[in-house]
């Protein structure tokens, strides 16, 4: 019978041995990889040589493609968090509990970046860098925090069982407010942030929507690759903590 | 050709955001390096004392 491989002090034993191990993690890993810096590269290409300047925003509008396909990927890591978490839950295995932590913990670096962007961006076509009366922003910041919050609150309990629960509970709760915020901000009244993407569909020019659209699966594959890269040092990491106690 | 960056539409921005994106996952990739660095040794330091063990 295979052994539990994500066993350590910060992540709860698994009440049923679990068939994952830094090799299964690798799985793909290469493929993912290779794909990612392929699709970055065909993206860089896109956007500065496809698809064209925007008429009214200039050259600024080129940072869409980067802020808004990182932002989709960052929100659907909280709600894949949250899938993960219920699978940790249901299975009690750990390599779940190990999955949606490393998925949330991505999604937050990625969050860091989607802000800088979006501040960026905002301070050249705005001319500030928060405007406290846009949904839209002030939305992706109260879901940004409510992670932030995830790591330490995860890491002040002590015991590894009760720290997978309560985290698997608490990503389950807060994966299930992302789409909730989303739709309301959608309801809401937009002050000067553009709805690029709505229910009619996009208002984009061909070239454009190519552009966003590699983006989007380039920067999909980015956290893909890095999330399992990050599952395997993990999980190699554990084993070798797991071989010091034994050894000890 | 679009690739120039041009002062005017805000081009040094766009400029920054991209590098604000390489910066971070430098970052993120040499953290993971550096880890996976302390892990080698550790494998190799445990590797010598099993093989004086025996």
């Amino acid at each position: 019978m295979a052994q539990p491989q994500t066993d350590s002090r910060f992540f709860s034993a698994p009440s049923r041995p679990s068939r994952d191990s830094a090799e299964q993690f690798a799985r793909g890993l290469k493929g993912f990889t290779i794909a990612a810096v392929i699709g970055v590269i065909i993206t860089g290409l896109l956007i500065f040589w496809y698809a064209p300047i925007d008429a009214d925003q200039g050259m600024r509008q080129k940072i869409f493609y980067l802020h808004v396909p990182l932002a989709i990927v960052a929100l659907g890591g909280f709600i894949a968090g949250g899938i993960m978490a219920i699978q940790y839950l249901r299975t009690r295995d750990s390599a779940w509990d190990l999955r949606s932590y490393v998925a949330i913990h991505l999604s937050l670096i990625i969050g860091v970046v989607v802000l800088l962007t979006g501040m960026i961006w905002a301070k050249t076509s705005w001319g500030v860098l928060w405007e406290w009366k846009e949904p839209t922003l002030v939305s992706f910041l109260i879901v940004f925090l409510m992670y932030a919050i995830y790591q330490p609150m995860r890491f002040a309990i002590e015991d590894p069982e009760r720290q997978a629960q309560t985290a698997a509970v608490y990503a389950i709760i807060a994966g299930a407010f992302v789409p909730l915020n989303f739709i309301a901000v959608r309801l809401s009244q937009s002050l000067i942030h553009p709805r690029v993407l709505t229910a009619t569909g996009d208002n984009l020019p061909s070239e454009m929507r190519i552009t966003f659209y590699v983006a989007l699966i380039a920067a999909t594959l980015v956290f893909i690759a890095l999330w399992k890269f990050e599952l395997v040092a993990k999980s190699v990491s554990m084993q070798i903590k797991k071989l010091n106690r034994s050894a000890a | 050709m679009n690739v120039l960056l041009a002062a005017d539409t805000g081009g040094g921005y766009v400029a920054a955001a991209y590098l604000i994106f390489l910066v971070v996952l430098l970052i993120y990739v040499a953290i993971m390096a550096n880890k996976l660095v302390k892990m080698q040794k550790t494998l190799s330091e445990q590797r010598k004392n099993s093989d004086s063990g025996d």
